[in-house]
């Protein structure tokens, strides 16, 4: 295979598969996955010159305008790499998983629409290819939540518009980004300095809230624990919780090394997002009582700290960031996977429900545990070590004051996970062992394992990271298992999440009752009732505000000129009508008057000119 | 090549060739009116292929036939072939062979059918003389042509209602021709000519600021923007072909292409008005954006959507600059595609659940497949969703806006488009998604869901193979700048 059809093969064959192969199976939901993680596999070995050596490049002209530029180094391999493995165990979990989703046959084309769209976003280097990759990727996830089943439907609808809007500000960006000289080519195009002129600024401003929604970040991120609720487990673990996460950050990575150099300004917006994504995805997150929307929630205050570190423009906090990107994927789609087992056997995803399952799935527990190891970023894990090359990147920019809310939310996050772990723990109700079967088990258990041993694997491809971010000074970081001045931070997290846990649950009551009293406190109490009615949901305020001008312009402006209208036609109508009988009189010589009259006013005219 | 027949023949195939409709309606053989109608139409569309391949190598040629020659004056009859006209005619002959066909199935049980036919053939054989007139004159009568085509058919069920939602279309876009009319008359009276080609002619000429009103009043009363658009909602009570043929292949169409030729491709508008154009277009854009947000009538949702996007095609235009002119000639494309097939999707489902109200539907999906997945890819390219057609446009548009100079433009375009996407989706849900409601309704039949499922797949095939209608876009593109040129030497003539 030549270079080109080596790079599309990743993007083109599951596509083709789902669009084109799928349709001949759609009644058989068995035979559906079977060949969807048959796509995944034959591209992955299709692609493993295309992973084994990746300095190649592709450019195809098109339009005469732009370029359709593909290339594969050595970080889009990896990334592609990690890609695969999740798809593959997405695919084996879906094997017995897929007779339990209402649609089958939708969930399996877009499933791979959104791989091959996926892989098309990492290996494209043209910025609009990249955004037609993440609009077939956004398409993908609205038909996922739709395979749920009926009732779906206004989550699906909140996703794409979500999506959908947030792509409208990217696009928006990307043009002020060209207009101000920039390249839709990431190989030809210098970043541009975020402060040199307004334009630049807003172009950045656009792109950054685009990629930031594609990532999560509030308050784009409303949809998710919606979506958590009622999308199959496979597609929640694949999608939100981990590639689109991924993809988000990596456009974030592309928009603030490739496209821009940021200023004091845009950090500064940066950093406020950040902050206030991680704690309006942790409060709420202490006192929901649904399993998958807790995790949901936990999956969005990570994207905070992401932010957090790519706002440091340091290569620390930018390491960090992308660390965090891949293990976070890790252990969130682990913890996915063992939870949608764990709701299997309780029949419902309540907190109450899955209370005390430890007995009767036993390794999906460990699975979730090992998972939680990474959650709550203790060494040797991923996690670990992105959150202090995060800090690192912080505290060597004196951000202080950024540095302590991140710190802050990182102890609150490790609360609600502990409670989780809790729940999971205490009690039990059934010391039957349910046997699910190897598919549902082995992603979990394998993830988690994953998660657990991050360190050394994204240790082992250092040289991969640093090669995309640059070496990074004081270097405080070298190693997994190191001791430097941020570890002090690390493990206050460990001791005061712990403790704060442990200080606020109730004895006596069950483990999922903790921190509720929150919502009997008076200020958050109150700010809880506000939030369950969406009184801070962006989307519904957004929606709300759009019928509110859509009204007022429908029915006092344009039904107005309606009856405008109307009445002048009706009036042209009652005038006109006795002065048009009187010259419509049937007769040939009235006619002809006409015309000579017509004749007459032409000719005087052409003499007037 | 020899244009001038080729031309000639694409407009006297369905104008004459619609003479024979009701020749065979009165011969008792009604049901073959339409089958002889998609021939006309059909081989209207295979003759502009042939225009095409000199089309796409830049190639133009005009033909002067004049008529009458005294008092200093000449008066013309021409035919203008250049890359504007071939995109236009291919287009529009393109949709409106589909809808033909379509309507095999959907108007088989109707009375009046040979009628039917005959004012289809007859409208496209007035824009097919439309696209290719140099003389505003002749412009002007095939333009009647279509509204008085359009008249009949809006009021094609005969019903008091709909006889007045006729007049009403009839009388906004007459009265808008003749303002336009005597527009033409104050051009005449400036410089002589009704041409737009050829020596002598308008072409590089500036128009007086009362000229220019009273033409784009016709215009904007024939292409439905705002505030003369109201006609268009009400033009709902039409069969759903005809809506289709009105709002994506031919009608509002011609207020477009007639824009685009006289003042891109002819006249010269004052630069200081450009910018009142621009404030027209985009106020129409968001308004009838509003509009459709709030209409559960689904024709009538469609109609507002066409406004609106007429309104978006108009800011490629009035930006000018190329990227824009780019931009809105390929959506004339995309649009008519795609709203061609939502109008005709419209009609599979009125058919199914003889209701139009979308909140009385629901679920849909489970018994038209075919019909919602090809609603879905529609209305996604409407919405300006990648990689579809739509996308591509629009995005040329507001990066036409931008090269303009028009940046806050540009942004209320994004926000329109974001409007856009939102009446969509909501129409769809309504429509295809939920729990079914009502009686049990069926798909369409074959051949109404197989043209609802080619006006899909062209959705894609244009997004996606971009190439052949960019670059035919782009030869209109130079030749509009060649003009631009002319029009600054003649400006700087002493």
């Amino acid at each position: 295979m030549n270079e080109t059809m080596l790079l599309a093969l990743p993007i083109a064959l599951p596509i083709l598969s789902g669009v084109i192969v799928l349709p001949f199976l759609r009644k058989n939901a068995t035979a559906l996955a079977w060949t969807a993680l048959l796509t995944v596999g034959v591209t992955l070995i299709g692609s493993f010159s295309l992973l084994a050596d990746p300095n190649m490049s592709v450019t195809i002209p098109w339009l005469g305008l732009f370029n359709l530029s593909f290339s594969m180094t050595s970080w889009k391999a990896f990334l592609l790499g990690f890609m695969f493995f999740f798809q593959i165990l997405n695919g084996v979990y879906l094997l017995r998983f897929i007779t339990r989703i209402p649609r089958p046959y939708l969930f399996t084309v877009f499933s791979l629409v959104a791989f091959g769209s996926a892989c098309g976003v990492i290996l494209t280097q043209n910025v609009l290819i990249l955004l037609i990759g993440w609009e077939m990727f956004l398409v993908s996830l609205y038909a996922l939540i739709l395979s749920a089943g009926d009732g779906t439907e206004p989550v699906a609808m909140k996703a794409l518009i979500i999506g959908g809007a947030s792509d409208f500000l990217m696009i928006l960006g990307l043009m002020l980004f060209i207009q101000a000289g920039g390249s839709l080519n990431l190989n030809v195009t210098a970043p541009m300095e975020v402060g040199k002129s307004f334009a630049t600024f807003a172009s950045f401003a656009l792109m950054f809230l685009g990629a930031g929604a594609k990532a999560g970040m509030w308050p784009f991120q409303t949809w998710i624990p919606e979506a958590a609720e009622v999308m199959p487990t496979p597609g929640f673990a694949a999608l939100p919780a981990s590639l689109e996460k991924l993809l988000g950050i990596y456009f974030l990575f592309v928009i603030c090394r490739d496209l821009f150099v940021l200023n004091a300004t845009a950090k500064l917006v940066m950093y406020v997002f950040a902050v206030v994504t991680i704690y309006a995805a942790v409060i709420p997150a202490l006192v929901e009582r649904n399993f998958k929307k807790v995790l949901a929630f936990t999956a969005i205050s990570p994207v905070g700290f992401m932010i957090a570190g790519m706002a440091t423009s340091t290569a620390a906090g930018m390491a960090g960031a992308l660390m965090y990107m891949l293990t976070h994927a890790t252990y969130k789609s682990a913890m996915f996977y063992a939870v949608g087992n764990l709701e299997q056997s309780a029949g419902g995803a309540s907190l109450e429900a899955i209370e005390g399952r430890k007995e009767i799935l036993p390794y999906t527990v460990l699975g979730f545990l090992m998972a939680f190891v990474a959650a709550v970023s203790l060494p040797p894990t991923g996690g670990f070590l992105a959150k202090e090359f995060i800090f690192e990147g912080l505290l060597e920019h004196h951000n202080f004051f950024v540095f302590f809310f991140v710190w802050l939310g990182a102890i609150l996050n490790t609360a609600v996970v502990l409670k989780l772990v809790a729940v999971i723990l205490s009690g039990w109700k059934n010391k039957v062992k349910v046997d699910l079967g190897w598919t549902f088990v082995a992603p979990a258990v394998i993830l988690g394992l994953a998660a657990l041993a991050g360190g050394f694997i994204l240790d082992m491809n250092a040289g991969v990271i640093g090669g995309v971010v640059g070496f990074h000074e004081p270097e405080w970081i070298r190693e997994v298992w190191h001791i430097s001045p941020v570890t002090i931070a690390s493990v206050g997290i460990y001791v005061l999440g712990a403790a704060l846990f442990f200080a606020l649950r109730s004895p006596g009551k069950p483990e999922w009752s903790t921190f509720h009293f929150l919502r009997e406190s008076p200020v958050l109490g109150r700010a809880y009732e506000l939030a369950e009615a969406k009184t801070f949901d962006a989307y519904e305020v957004g929606m709300k505000g759009i019928h509110w001008i859509a009204n007022l312009v429908f029915w006092r402006f344009e039904r107005l000129i309606d009856r405008v209208a109307d009445w002048f036609i009706s009036a042209g109508r009652r005038i006109a009508r006795p002065s048009l009988s009187a010259i419509h009189t049937g007769v040939y010589s009235n006619y002809l008057a006409w015309v000579v009259a017509g004749f007459v006013l032409v000719s005087a005219l052409v003499l007037l000119r | 090549m020899d244009y001038q027949a080729q031309v000639m023949k694409i407009i006297a195939v369905p104008l004459l060739g619609s003479l024979l409709i009701p020749v065979l309606g009165w011969m008792g053989r009604k049901k073959l009116t339409g089958y002889l109608a998609v021939v006309l139409i059909a081989t209207t569309n295979i003759l502009t292929w042939k225009l095409i391949g000199p089309g796409l190598s830049g190639q133009n040629a005009h033909y002067i036939y004049p008529l009458f020659q005294g008092l200093g004056v000449t008066f013309n009859f021409g035919l203008n072939v250049d890359a504007l006209a071939i995109f236009m005619s291919f287009t529009a002959s393109l949709i409106a062979t589909l809808i033909a066909i379509y309507s095999l199935g959907y108007i088989e049980h109707e009375e009046h059918e040979p009628e039917y036919y005959f004012i289809v053939t007859l409208f496209v054989g007035g824009m097919m003389g439309l696209v290719f007139s140099t003389n505003l004159i002749f412009l002007y009568l095939f333009w009647e042509i279509s509204a008085l085509a359009t008249w009949r058919l809006i009021g094609y069920y005969r019903e008091p209602e709909y006889v007045w939602k006729a007049d009403k279309a009839f009388l906004v876009t007459f009265a808008g021709a003749v303002f336009m009319l005597l527009g033409f008359g104050l051009v005449f009276a400036q410089y002589g000519s009704f041409d737009l080609v050829g020596p002598g002619s308008l072409a590089g000429k500036p128009i007086s600021a009362i000229a220019l009103i009273l033409i784009m009043a016709g215009i904007f009363s024939k292409s439905a923007t705002v505030p003369l658009h109201t006609w268009i909602p009400d033009a709902g009570v039409a069969p759903s072909t005809i809506t289709s043929l009105l709002h994506a292949a031919i009608l509002v169409k011609i207020g477009l292409y007639g824009f685009a030729r006289m003042f891109l491709n002819g006249m010269v508008i004052p630069d200081s008005y450009w910018v009142w154009i621009l404030g027209f277009a985009m106020a129409s854009a968001f308004i009838s954006a509003c509009a459709a947000l709030m209409e559960t009538n689904i024709k009538r949702m469609l109609a507002y959507s066409t406004v609106s996007q007429i309104g978006y095609t108009f800011l490629g235009f009035a930006a000018v600059a190329s990227w824009g002119y780019i931009g809105a000639i390929l959506y004339i494309m995309a649009h008519g595609l795609a709203k061609g097939g939502l109008f005709l999707c419209a009609g599979v489902v009125e058919h199914g659940t003889h209701t139009k109200d979308m909140t009385k539907m629901g679920g849909l999906i489970k018994k038209m497949p075919i019909t919602a997945i090809a609603y879905a890819v529609c209305a996604l390219s409407i919405a300006g969703i990648p990689p579809l057609a739509g996308f591509f446009s629009k995005y040329f548009v507001i990066t036409g806006l931008l090269q303009g100079g028009h940046p806050v433009i540009a942004t209320l375009a994004i926000l329109t488009a974001v409007l856009t996407l939102l009446y969509m989706l909501k129409s769809f849900h309504l429509v295809f998604l939920g729990q079914p409601r009502g009686e049990s309704h069926h798909e369409g039949s074959p051949i109404m869901v197989g043209v609802v499922a080619v006006l899909a797949v062209l959705t894609i095939v244009v997004g996606l193979g971009l190439q052949l209608p960019w670059n035919l876009a782009s030869k209109a593109d130079q030749q509009r700048q060649a003009l631009a040129a002319q029009a600054i030497q003649i400006s700087s003539q002493p």
